[in-house]
């Protein structure tokens, strides 16, 4: 199986940007269990909606955008089932897996600004070229990304 | 190096082999379930569903009530408003120095005074004056974002001038709205709350199953009254250098 009816190869496109979107998705819910359900409804929104991508990058962004929107809408769900379900126990969800000092500091991070340390330091993209992909204004993601640093240098030490 | 770090960091985060295969197969699957052909509509066919969409048009707007109103644990009744949920983009511009600081939680009381102890949290100061600027966190399951009157609360929500109710005194905007359904028909409701007191603004917002919107409602307004009849925050007692312990 590789295109589908109206054109996309989905198989390729998967092949292509599967693991920037599994960590978007992770980045946000924490857990590998929530992530995979994540992960399948962007790329059942890509089946469903069928956009024209006229580049690779215009492709990743729109994945990026939509699995962060699929995300904030997820977690609003999935908080007030948690919270039910443990009555405000601190439970880690299934899934949630100890990675580490910096993993640690980053997932605690508040959630706009993971995204933007995951787009930067890890995909290289410039503070210029998110704004853009999430549709936010430049000095949103410059402060964001400002405001995240000085949270993980004094979590962490220096960055740089 | 801690930038090297980071990346390494991002890269532990994969699905394992199973999983891979388990998502791959899951999307692979609904591609190939999605009709294999557009189907071209016949002439006939149009009217009707000229005719379904208007039958549609009305029911959404019967489900989709503009308002949405509760009733309180102190009988005050609340209204949400989805007229006045319009949606933005904040800008967030500092043009001088900031530094963060994680708030005691003697100050995140004093900011939030309630029950219910906030996460905790850091705050975002300048430097320069060690004013507060802004902080973010939760309150049980409510985001609440604080900034210092004249800045942006929040990145996307402009909740504007319309207050649509007072609690001790303290015009408050009460709103709504519903997202669209995601793959399995469910529409999240997001609620929010927002206010100025004593330059300090407080916006507060959470979100849910659409079936539980007035329980959610009757939660956040609840928490706005608890948080109002307690005196407004000192904001000058926050600062970056004194900590209040």
């Amino acid at each position: 199986m590789a295109a589908d009816q109206q054109g996309l190869d989905i198989a390729a496109i998967y092949e292509r940007h599967s693991k920037t979107v599994y960590r978007v998705c992770f980045a946000f819910m924490k857990n590998h269990a929530d992530t995979e359900d994540a992960v399948q409804e962007t790329f059942f929104r890509l089946i469903r909606k069928q956009p024209t991508f006229e580049t690779p990058e215009h492709e990743k962004a729109w994945l990026i955008r939509t699995a962060s929107n699929i995300c904030k809408n997820e977690l609003k769900h999935w908080r007030r089932k948690q919270t039910a379900l443990d009555d405000q126990a601190d439970i880690p969800a299934p899934g949630a897996t100890d990675y580490g000092e910096i993993m640690d500091a980053i997932m605690a991070l508040p959630e706009r600004y993971k995204t933007v340390i995951y787009l930067y330091y890890y995909e290289g993209y410039q503070t210029a070229e998110i704004a853009k992909m999430l549709k936010k204004p430049h000095s949103t993601i410059r402060n964001h990304l400002r405001e995240a640093r000085l949270i993980l240098k004094e979590r962490l030490g220096d960055l740089t | 190096m801690k930038q090297m770090q980071i990346v390494q960091a991002w890269d532990s985060i994969l699905p394992d082999a199973v999983a891979e295969k388990r998502i791959q197969d899951a999307i692979l699957s609904y591609a190939d379930q999605k009709p294999k052909h557009a189907i071209r509509p016949r002439r006939f066919l149009i009217p009707a569903a000229v005719f379904l969409m208007l039958f549609a048009a009305i029911g959404f707007r019967l489900h989709n009530p503009k308002k949405l109103a509760v009733t309180l644990d102190n009988g005050m009744n609340v209204v949400y408003d989805a007229n006045i949920a319009t949606a933005g983009n904040a800008m967030y511009a500092y043009d001088y120095e900031i530094q963060t600081r994680e708030l005691t939680a003697e100050e995140l009381q004093q900011l939030l005074p309630c029950s219910v102890q906030p996460d905790s949290c850091h705050a975002v100061f300048r430097a320069e004056t060690g004013e507060f600027e802004r902080a973010e966190t939760k309150i049980g399951e409510v985001h609440v974002h604080l900034a210092r009157e004249g800045l942006p609360v929040t990145d996307d929500i402009v909740t504007g001038e319309t207050a649509n109710a007072e609690i001790y005194g303290v015009p408050v905007t009460f709103g709504f709205f519903l997202t669209k359904p995601n793959s399995r028909g469910i529409r999240t409701a997001v609620l929010y709350a927002s206010y100025l007191r004593e330059g300090l603004q407080v916006y507060l917002e959470t979100g849910g199953d659409e079936a539980n919107q007035e329980q959610l409602g009757t939660d956040l307004g609840n928490l706005v009254c608890e948080l109002l009849a307690h005196d407004a925050p000192n904001l000058s007692e926050i600062r970056l250098s004194s900590i209040i312990q």
